[in-house]
């Protein structure tokens, strides 16, 4: 279960190494590279730094960064890539994007993320880091029934696609 | 495998990819000097120029009502293409009072709908400046006062004048009719997308049909 402590708006740079974590994870899932990677951090890291007087304690500090990092990154996506589909990417993906990385069944799972539409992306993100659906639907804006019916559709595509 | 089981393999996956994650990230004084890097930048400078220029045709046109003293239809001619600019600046203004206000902390499905509804905007102006259309002929009197100094209508041939009047009303259903199919993420036939298409742009058509996946995805 993640850390759900709230917290006052700290700096900038505290924000940003305690909560790194967060910002490569979705930046790693909505890019195919290195640069766009490396780009797509630098981009949120600027979104947060100007939303940080907008902060409100009232708010995980890490659902705050999810969605921006999600906003910032689905935009982008949107912007980008809009015409790909599921299936086209989830075929043409070389790699997850990142030198070094481990292989094998949970490079498969990761794939297969990966691929999925941007939304369904962060939704299932955000069910495997172990968000509950209520959490889930703040961050997304949809409503807990939503994100159950979502998540129990999604799932059975896994176990079928990936068995 | 069990949900657990998968859960469990995605962190350890995590876990082995941040290890291999060698990025430094920026410092607030670096952020500083990258604040220009804003993501809706280009939105905020079309939107900007976009009110300047309709502030500027509201301005001339302010200006010819005023010159246009003693000819009633030129001047009222005018005055309807005012309206327009009016409604021009409204929308605009508008969008920029929308790109203020949106932040990117707020949940996910809304903050993007605001994004594509930004993007769509080119598809407004199309249906207010087709909207015009069955007022072309303001658009004549207009421009024949303005760069002939000539009205039409005190010395055009009558029968001519009515049958563009005709014509304008005639117009006035279709057009209408038009403007709110090209509103719909899924029109009832092909031409309509290939006009919206063409007159708006790929990047406007795939606005609208951006907006309604989205509001599909909170609701299915």
């Amino acid at each position: 279960m993640p850390n759900k402590a709230k917290h006052p708006a700290p700096d900038f740079e505290t924000v940003l190494q305690q909560h790194r974590g967060i910002i490569f994870k979705v930046a790693r899932l909505y890019t195919r590279n290195e640069a766009d990677f490396e780009d797509l951090v630098q981009d949120i890291s600027i979104q947060i730094w100007q939303s940080l007087g907008n902060y409100k304690p009232a708010y995980a500090l890490s659902t705050w960064l999810y969605r921006i990092a999600l906003n910032v990154s689905i935009d982008r996506l949107r912007r980008e890539e809009r015409r790909q589909r599921h299936q086209e990417v989830f075929e043409a993906l070389p790699h997850t994007g990142q030198p070094g990385q481990p292989s094998g069944r949970s490079e498969q799972l990761y794939r297969w993320v990966q691929a999925l539409p941007p939304l369904e992306r962060a939704l299932m993100l955000l069910y495997l880091e172990d968000y509950p659906h209520g959490e889930i639907g703040e961050m997304l804006g949809i409503s807990k029934s939503n994100v159950g019916t979502k998540i129990s559709r999604l799932k059975q595509r896994l176990k079928k696609e990936l068995k | 495998m069990e949900t657990n089981d998968w859960k469990a393999l995605w962190k350890s996956h995590q876990a082995q990819l941040d290890q291999n994650t060698r990025l430094n990230l920026m410092t607030a004084r670096q952020m500083q000097q990258q604040a220009a890097r804003r993501p809706l930048r280009a939105l905020w400078a079309a939107r900007i120029a976009e009110t300047l220029v309709w502030v500027l045709l509201l301005a001339g046109l302010s200006t010819c009502i005023a010159t246009f003293q003693g000819h009633t239809a030129p001047q009222i001619s005018a005055v309807v293409l005012s309206l327009f600019a009016v409604v021009g600046i409204s929308g605009s203004a508008g969008q920029l009072i929308l790109l203020g206000m949106l932040q990117f902390d707020g949940p996910v499905v809304e903050v993007q709908v605001g994004l594509e509804r930004l993007r769509k905007h080119r598809l407004a102006i199309t249906q207010l400046l087709m909207s015009s259309v069955p007022f072309y002929l303001a658009h004549v009197f207009f421009w024949f006062q303005l760069l002939f100094g000539i009205d039409l209508f005190a010395s055009g041939d009558p029968q001519w004048l009515l049958a563009q009047m005709v014509l304008s009303a005639a117009l006035l259903p279709f057009t209408f009719w038009l403007i709110r199919e090209m509103g719909k993420p899924m029109p009832r036939f092909a031409w309509i997308v290939g006009l919206r298409r063409s007159i708006a742009g790929e990047r406007v058509e795939q606005a609208v049909r951006g907006v309604a996946e989205l509001e599909d995805f909170s609701t299915r």
